[in-house]
C-alpha cells in the first residue's frame, strides 16, 4: 500500500515556481530518498507534506486517503512526523520535557499540574523500547548533535508516527553518528515505518534507500531504484550536466617555508566555557591545512579569533614572523590575509547593499578604489564588472543587491573579493556551505589554483569530504582542542571520525604512526 | 531610631507592592519574548480608573474591576499591534505610555481638576489588622496593617512560579519565547500564548495601579504618578532574567531604595529632592553592574 502519494503537487511563491507537478509515491515500510541541489525544491515539497505550507494545486494522499494538511497538527494526527535539519528543540529544557512538549502528562484532567514522575517513567520506557542510548534527565543544551537528533526522532516516535520525514539528517553528524543513524533508519523500517529522507549526500542515499527521487529546479527529473543507478549518474540527474564530484588536491606541489604560526591560542566564551584550548598549528606556503570537526567544537571561535573579530585570552598568531595577535580585520587584510567567513551574510556581505559595494567592502580605502577619502564610483563599477567576469558570478541585475543573488553566487562575490587581491594567506571557513554543486566545483578549483601560486590556506569545514580531498594536512578539533593531526598519507574517514568524536584512535593505529 | 528603621521596612513592603505586581505581570511577556514596555502606561490607566471609580461609587471592589479592565484594554491594544500586526513592541509600548499620560491628564482637564482625591475613601479601613501579629514587638509594626493587595502580591510570586514551571501552559509560554520554531512545529498556538502572557500581565498591572493609587497614596491620583515604576519593573525583570523569585528580589531592592528616599528626605532639609533621585540612581548602578557581569567574558572586539 502507498503510505504517501502526491498527485501533481505544485507550489508557487508569487511568480516563482518552487514545485511543479510533483507526483511521487512511497510504499509502506520503505525508505524514499529525495535528492537534489540546494534550491531544487526538496524542502518546499516536504514542508507541504508536513502542513507547514499549503500547495497551490495538486493533492496529497496519506495511506490512500486524500489529506488536507493545514498545519503540522493535521500531519501529526495522520501519523506524519518530521525531523528538521535545524533541530526544533528547547535547549533549556530536559530531554523528556522536550519529547513531551505540547503533550504534557498532567496529574489529572482537572488539575493542570505537570506530573514529572509519570513523564520520566513514560519516556524512559520509550527510550528502552527503541534501544536508544540517551539520558532523559540531561538538558538538551548539553547534548551532542547526534543525541539531539535522537531526541527529535523520539519526539516523533512518542507521537506514534507511521511516516517519518528526515530533512538533511546527516549534515552535522560525525561518520560514526551517520552509521548509527543508518542503523536506526533500518530498524524503524523493519518496524514497518515509512521514511522519507531528504539529502544531497549520495553515498547515504545509495546505502539505505528503496526508491530515489531526483529533483531539479522544482521539478521531478527522475525516480530510480538504487540498484539501477550509481552516484555519478545521480549527480548528473541532479545538476543536469556532467559534473566532477570531487576536485582533488594532487599534493605534488612542493611546500614552501613556514608562513603562518598559531601558538597556544585559548579563549573562554561569554558563559565561561573554554571554547579554544591551547590551539597550536602552522601553515606553510602552498599548503592547505584542513580543520575537521563536528560543528560547535571551537571552529567558529577559532575563525573569529584568526580573522580579528574576537580577542583571545592567551596565545599568539604570527604571519611571516611578524606578530599579528589582536590585529584588526582591516590590518589583516592590509597585510595580505584573505578572509572568507563562516556565515556569509553575517560577517562577509551586507545583504541589503549593492553588489558593487559588496565587491569593494573591506578594501574600500585602498588607492585603486578611493582617492583622498572619496570612493570612485567608476572604479567600483569597473571592479565589480571585472569580478563578475573573472569569477563567473551570475547576476540578474548588476545594480541589484547581494540579497537578490543565490547562495552560490553571493559566496562567489566573497571569493572573488578576497582572492583577487593576491593574499599571502587565505582563511576560509565553510567556503561551500549551502552552495550548489557547480559552484562548489568552481570554488574548490579557485582554492587549489591559489595553492599552486604558493599561497597558504586554512580550510575550516564540517564537510569531511571537502577537507579530505583538498587538504595537505588535517587537524581535527574536539571540544576546543586539537584532537589529532594527520598527514595526507594517513587520511582515513574512520580515524578522523573517531577523533571528531573525541575518541583516541586505538593503540594499534598509534603504533603504526610511531613506525612511520 | 528604631522607629525610622521600622518605617523604612514597612514602606519598603508597601512601596514594593506595585512594582512587584508589575514585575510578575511583565515576567510572562518577557518569557514569551514580547517585552512589555507599556507596563508604565497600563499601571497609570489602572491608577486613574480605580481612583475615579472610588470617587464615583465608593466601592473598592468596583475600583479594582475598573482598574483591571482599563489595564487589560491597554494590554489588548499592545497585543494587537505588537503580536497580531507584528509591529515593533518598543515603539508601541512607548506610544501607549505617552497615550496613558496624556489621556489621564486630558480627562482631569475636562473635569477641571489638577488631581483626583477620593475623599470618601479611608485607606485605614482596608489595612488588615492581624490579631496575634500586632502584639509582636518588632515584626508587628513591620508586617501588620498591610492591605490585602500587598499580601496577595507576595503570594503571587509563588503562584507565578507554579504557573510558569509546573503547568503545561506556563511551559508553553516559556517555549514560545525560547524557540518559537519548536513551538510552531509542535502545533502550539504561539500568538495565542503571547496574547495570554501579555493579558495576564494586564491583570496584574491593573492590581499594581490600584495598589499605587488606593493603598500607597490613600486614594489620590496625580498625573504621571507612576513616575517610572513600570520601567523599574522592566529593569527588575531583566536583572532577574525572568525568574519570579530573583526578579521579585530586585523589585524589593528598588522598593527599598524608594523607601529610603522617602524616609531620609525628611531629615535632609533643602537637599531632600536629591533623595528622590536615589532609586533611579540605584537602578542605573545595578543595570551597569549586571551588564558588566554578563559581558565579562565577551571577546568581541570593536566596541
Amino acid at each position: 500500500m502507498n503510505a504517501i502519494e502526491t498527485v501533481k503537487l505544485t507550489k508557487y511563491f508569487g511568480e516563482f515556481c518552487a514545485n511543479k507537478d510533483i507526483s511521487l509515491t512511497a510504499d509502506k515500510g520503505s525508505i524514499l530518498s529525495i535528492v537534489g541541489e540546494n534550491g531544487a525544491g526538496k524542502t518546499t515539497f516536504v514542508n507541504m507534506l508536513y502542513g507547514l505550507i499549503q500547495p497551490s494545486s495538486g493533492s496529497i494522499k496519506i495511506n490512500g486517503q486524500e489529506a488536507c494538511l493545514k498545519s503540522p497538527n493535521d500531519a501529526i494526527a495522520l501519523g506524519l512526523g518530521m525531523v528538521h535539519q535545524h533541530f526544533k528543540l528547547v535547549p533549556s529544557l530536559r530531554v523528556f520535557e522536550n519529547i513531551l512538549l505540547a503533550d504534557e502528562i498532567t496529574k489529572s484532567k482537572y488539575l493542570p499540574l505537570i506530573d514529572f514522575k509519570e513523564e520520566r517513567r513514560c519516556i524512559q520506557k520509550l527510550v528502552d523500547d527503541y534501544g536508544f542510548d540517551l539520558d532523559i534527565d540531561a538538558r538538551v543544551t548539553n547534548l551532542s548533535v547526534g543525541e539531539k537528533q535522537r531526541v527529535e526522532i523520539l519526539k516523533m516516535l512518542y507521537r506514534d508516527v507511521e511516516i517519518l520525514i528526515l530533512d538533511e539528517p546527516t549534515a552535522v553528524l560525525t561518520p560514526q553518528e551517520v552509521t548509527s543513524l543508518m542503523e536506526t533508519m533500518k530498524k524503524l523500517k523493519k518496524m514497518d515505518k515509512t521514511l522519507v529522507l531528504i539529502t544531497h549526500k549520495l553515498q547515504e542515499v545509495m546505502e539505505v534507500s528503496d526508491q530515489i527521487a531526483v529533483m531539479r529546479r522544482g521539478e521531478l527529473v527522475g525516480s530510480v531504484k538504487p540498484e539501477e543507478t550509481d552516484m555519478v549518474r545521480l549527480a548528473q540527474m541532479m545538476v543536469g550536466r556532467d559534473v566532477t564530484l570531487t576536485v582533488a588536491n594532487d599534493r605534488s606541489h612542493p611546500l614552501g617555508k613556514k608562513l603562518y604560526q598559531v601558538r597556544n591560542l585559548s579563549m573562554t566564551n561569554a558563559n565561561g566555557k573554554k571554547v579554544l584550548d591551547d590551539i597550536t598549528f602552522h601553515i606553510c606556503e602552498g599548503e592547505i591545512l584542513g580543520v575537521a570537526g563536528v560543528e560547535g567544537n571551537g571552529q567558529s571561535e577559532l575563525m573569529k579569533v584568526l580573522s580579528g573579530l574576537y580577542i583571545p585570552d592567551s596565545g599568539s598568531i604570527s604571519l611571516e614572523g611578524k606578530d599579528i595577535t589582536d590585529a584588526w580585520p582591516r590590518d589583516l587584510r592590509h597585510m595580505g590575509v584573505g578572509i572568507i567567513p563562516e556565515d556569509r551574510y553575517d560577517d562577509g556581505l551586507c545583504k541589503s547593499m549593492s553588489i558593487t559595494a559588496n565587491c569593494i567592502c573591506g578594501y574600500h580605502y585602498e588607492p585603486q578604489i578611493s582617492y583622498r577619502g572619496f570612493i570612485s564610483a567608476r572604479k567600483c563599477n569597473a571592479m565589480r564588472d571585472y569580478l563578475i567576469n573573472a569569477y563567473d558570478i551570475r547576476v540578474g541585475n548588476v545594480n541589484g543587491t547581494v540579497g537578490q543573488l543565490s547562495g552560490g553566487n553571493a559566496q562567489k562575490v566573497i571569493i572573488g573579493r578576497e582572492l583577487d587581491r593576491n593574499p599571502k594567506l587565505i582563511l576560509a571557513s565553510q567556503p561551500t556551505r549551502g552552495v550548489d554543486i557547480g559552484s562548489i566545483e568552481f570554488i574548490h578549483r579557485q582554492l587549489l589554483n591559489k595553492k599552486k601560486n604558493n599561497i597558504a590556506i586554512l580550510l575550516i569545514s564540517s564537510d569531511l569530504n571537502e577537507v579530505m580531498s583538498l587538504s595537505d594536512r588535517i587537524i581535527v578539533m574536539h571540544k576546543g582542542r586539537i584532537a589529532g593531526e594527520l598527514k595526507a598519507s594517513e587520511f582515513d574517514r574512520e580515524k578522523i571520525g573517531l577523533l571528531m568524536a573525541g575518541v583516541e584512535p586505538d593503540a594499534d593505529s598509534l603504533e603504526e604512526k610511531k613506525i612511520c | 531610631m528604631i522607629d525610622v528603621v521600622n518605617k523604612i521596612i514597612y514602606d519598603t513592603i508597601l512601596g514594593t507592592t506595585p512594582i512587584l505586581l508589575c514585575v510578575l505581570g511583565g515576567i510572562l511577556a518577557y518569557k514569551a519574548n514580547v517585552l512589555n514596555v507599556a507596563l508604565e502606561g497600563m499601571m497609570l490607566m489602572a491608577a486613574f480608573s480605580s481612583c475615579l471609580v472610588t470617587l464615583q461609587t465608593g466601592s473598592y471592589l468596583l475600583a479594582l474591576v475598573a482598574a483591571i479592565l482599563a489595564s487589560v484594554l491597554f494590554a489588548c491594544i499592545f497585543s494587537y499591534f505588537g503580536i497580531s500586526l507584528e509591529g515593533n513592541v518598543i515603539i508601541i509600548g512607548l506610544g501607549l505610555n505617552l497615550l496613558a499620560l496624556s489621556l489621564t491628564s486630558f480627562l482631569l482637564k475636562i473635569m477641571a481638576k489638577s488631581e483626583l482625591v477620593a475623599a470618601n475613601y479611608k485607606v485605614a479601613d482596608y489595612r488588615l489588622n492581624i490579631p496575634l501579629l500586632d502584639k509582636l514587638p518588632i515584626l508587628g509594626p513591620i508586617f501588620n496593617n498591610h492591605t490585602l493587595l500587598t499580601w496577595f502580591s507576595y503570594v503571587l510570586i509563588l503562584l507565578m512560579a507554579v504557573f510558569m514551571y509546573r503547568t503545561p501552559m506556563g511551559l508553553h509560554i516559556r517555549v514560545v519565547g525560547e524557540n518559537e520554531d519548536a513551538a510552531i512545529s509542535l502545533g502550539l498556538k504561539t500568538k495565542s500564548l503571547k496574547y495570554i502572557a501579555v493579558l495576564m500581565g494586564g491583570i496584574t498591572c491593573g492590581l499594581a495601579g490600584t495598589s499605587l493609587a488606593m493603598d500607597e497614596l490613600g486614594g489620590i491620583f496625580t498625573p504621571g504618578m507612576t513616575t517610572g515604576r513600570g520601567f523599574i519593573a522592566i529593569a527588575a525583570i531583566y536583572c532577574g532574567q525572568g525568574s519570579p523569585y530573583v526578579s521579585a528580589l530586585y523589585a524589593l531592592l528598588f522598593g527599598f531604595a524608594r523607601s529610603m528616599a522617602l524616609n531620609l528626605s525628611i531629615y535632609a532639609g533643602s537637599a531632600s529632592r536629591i533623595f528622590n533621585a536615589l532609586p533611579y540612581f540605584i537602578i542605573c548602578f545595578i543595570l551597569m553592574i549586571s551588564s558588566i557581569i554578563k559581558n565579562r567574558h565577551s571577546h568581541k572586539r570593536g566596541y
